[in-house]
């Protein structure tokens, strides 16, 4: 196992950037999942670190080694492809034992790991079996044997899970969880959907366009976001976002936005790092409540047009139309609304969050501390 | 009412106009249908006879111009059968084997490099290739003589293999790319990380998944060399390379008549290892492409 390290890598194909200035770093035996849209670079990255694809500058290293130079073959790392790359022309066995047959591995023990690997995996009985005559979720397990026969310094995964149907998907997910808390090995996992990342990850790396946004733990993630895109990436459904203007009333700062004020719980932004009056306030579904609901009468109340309402079983989510604005809020399950009918809504101002409206980078809280007095 | 459904169907031939909807798209007993097919039958005669008469001279003793019933012998096979005409096969088979290997070989590599590495100016040497391809090998032939001279290199059945294969080559390419291409690159990229180095992975991984293509390139550049007349006419003179096109060459009024018989009996022999080698081709075209499994979910 090793910690792996980016140290300002840039690639580029041809002209087009793929990756941009990137710095990460991943410790020794962490889970780190990058996450972004489809075209943000995180494959790119992963293949860096297979080496599969040279950076065009910068440094990556795996352990104390710099491996920018290094061929795939002796980075000791292990990958799991996206659309699993098994070799079709051979049978699980073969595919399992390939790396140890190219490293020419005793027999004896190549055959009792695979058959060792195999029974964890459950692919005991489908060892004779060619790819073809394999369910989707036994490919993927073979994809996996064959990445942890390789006993790698770095586990790779490359969107693993996205071929698999839903209930698989989440089976899966639940297996590679459980193989981490085993093997502990460093795994650099890339991903599409936010809650493979939140649910997957020590730690989330966000990109963008080529650029990382920010890497944190799941819950910082979702909590304090440093910009609008990784506030709407991250969380589902996605975050509401309403334009807004800074006001000050007696002194203080507060937020205008439809026909609310905030300001009374205080809105927890350094006002001091605002830098026009332009912002964007930030809010997730459920902390915009039916105000039959909210717990604090204090609560900013709006009142609105129910337009969508989708109900998910544990919960019911509601779209409704504010003035020209439409707020999704998280409301109870079998709430017996019915489109067009009018209601009330109530927001947790705590739980805002504010964006400057040009740079969209988050306006930084103030400390709990500074909130307190007004509380 | 199945039974009316019968004699429906039962009348459609004779009287296809009274039925409405399920008749034949090409009736055959009306004038039209008739006339078609007679003119179809004619063309199928045409073409079908000239191997009737090889079939049927070869076993006839007195066989001339025309196709008729033989005089059945095993006489003219004796014949063909001798030294020299074992020699040309043998010849033959030297020459196409030799050039099949060597044009699928370099073919393959040449291919390989062109499908998965960067290669500047890419697009415009496979548009070579593919016109070089059309070219035919005779052209180059007056110049490759005076090479060959120049080197002492002609009069040998190897050297002219290589002048065939170097003939071969841009269709070998040709071909063999596009089988590799078919390949995903995941699955090379695999075999990469899990240890493997340039050579393993194409012997281990994309050799093995373009074993179709392999042999229908092989197969293809052995017919086309198994064929070959004017290449070794010039740079072969030797008389024991002599191979069997031109021993063909020789049956046809070498002696100031045609040995019908003995002619008919060797092409049909001359022509049976590239019969036998089509319907391998042909099984290998059905079974080519089994990527199944290897990708996707």
């Amino acid at each position: 196992m090793a910690a792996v390290r980016f140290r300002g890598v840039h690639k580029r194909f041809g002209l087009v950037p793929a990756v941009e200035e990137l710095d990460l770093e991943i410790d020794d035996g962490e889970f780190l999942v990058v996450v972004g849209p489809s075209g943000c670079g995180k494959s790119t990255t992963l293949r860096m670190l297979a080496g599969l694809e040279r950076p065009s500058s910068g440094l990556i290293s795996i352990g104390d080694r710099v491996v920018n130079l290094v061929s795939p073959k002796s980075r000791d790392v292990a990958m799991v492809f996206q659309n699993y790359a098994l070799y079709p022309h051979m049978t699980v066995y073969d595919n399992l034992s390939f790396g140890m047959r190219i490293r020419r591995e005793p027999r004896e023990q190549i055959r009792r790991q695979v058959a060792d690997i195999a029974q964890q995996l459950g692919l005991s009985a489908l060892l004779d079996r060619k790819p073809a005559a394999l369910s989707g979720g036994e490919r993927q397990r073979v994809a996996v044997g064959r990445a942890l026969l390789r006993r790698p310094q770095v586990f790779l995964m490359d969107e693993p899970l996205s071929n698999l149907d839903a209930t698989l998907r989440v089976h899966m997910r639940g297996e590679l969880s459980r193989l981490h808390a085993r093997v502990g090995i460093t795994t650099f996992y890339v991903t599409h959907d936010q809650i493979e990342a939140m649910t997957l990850g020590d730690r989330i790396a966000v990109m963008r366009a080529g650029r990382l946004q920010q890497v944190a733990s799941p819950e910082t993630l979702y909590d304090e976001p440093v910009n609008m895109f990784v506030a709407g990436f991250i969380g589902a459904p996605r975050m509401n976002f309403l334009p807004a203007r800074v006001a000050v009333t007696h002194g203080r700062p507060c937020l205008d936005s439809l026909s609310i004020r905030l300001d009374g719980g205080g809105v927890p932004f350094d006002p001091a790092a605002l830098r026009s009056e332009r912002v964007v306030l930030g809010i997730r579904p459920e902390d915009v409540k039916w105000s039959r609901e909210a717990p604090a009468a204090s609560w900013p109340r709006l009142r609105g047009v129910v337009e969508i309402i989708e109900p998910v079983g544990s919960e019911t989510y509601v779209t409704v139309q504010v003035e020209d604005a439409h707020l999704l809020a998280r409301f109870p399950p079998r709430a017996g609304l019915r489109p067009g009918e009018q209601v009330e809504l109530a927001l947790d101002q705590t739980r805002v969050h504010v964006f400057d409206a040009e740079t969209e980078q988050a306006v930084p809280r103030l400390p709990v501390a500074a909130l307190a007095p007004n509380r | 009412m199945p039974g009316s459904r019968t004699e429906r169907v039962q009348t459609t031939g004779t009287a296809p106009k009274s039925v409405a909807s399920p008749a034949p798209a090409y009736p055959i007993f009306t004038l039209g249908g008739v006339l078609r097919h007679v003119i179809l039958i004619a063309i199928g005669v045409a073409f079908l006879s000239p191997f009737v008469w090889l079939v049927l001279a070869s076993v006839d003793a007195h066989a001339g111009w025309g196709v008729r019933l033989p005089d059945l012998t095993v006489d003219n096979y004796r014949a063909v059968l001798s030294q020299r005409g074992l020699t040309a096969l043998k010849n033959s088979c030297f020459l196409a084997f030799v050039t099949s290997v060597i044009a699928t070989g370099l073919g393959y590599l040449a291919a390989y490099a062109l499908s998965r590495r960067h290669v500047p100016l890419k697009r415009g040497i496979m548009l070579t290739i593919l016109f070089a391809s059309g070219l035919p090998v005779s052209l180059l032939l007056v110049p490759t003589y005076q090479m060959y001279v120049a080197f002492g290199w002609l009069d040998s059945l190897f050297t002219t293999s290589l002048f065939l294969a170097a003939g071969a080559l841009p269709f070998a390419i040709w071909m063999l790319k596009n089988f590799i291409d078919a390949v995903p690159l995941e699955l090379e990229e695999a075999a990469l990380v899990e240890g493997a180095g340039t050579w393993q992975t194409l012997l281990r991984v994309t050799v093995p998944l373009t074993l179709p293509g392999l042999s229908v390139t092989g197969i293809y550049t052995f017919i086309a060399a198994w064929g070959a007349f004017i290449a070794p006419l010039i740079l072969d003179g030797n008389p024991d390379d002599e191979p069997a096109p031109i021993a063909i060459f020789h049956f046809m009024g070498n002696h100031g008549e045609f040995l019908f018989g003995q002619l008919a009996a060797y092409s049909l022999m001359f022509s049976a290892p590239v019969i036998i080698l089509y319907f391998a081709l042909s099984r290998q075209f059905s079974g080519a492409f089994a990527f199944g499994g290897g990708l996707k979910g």
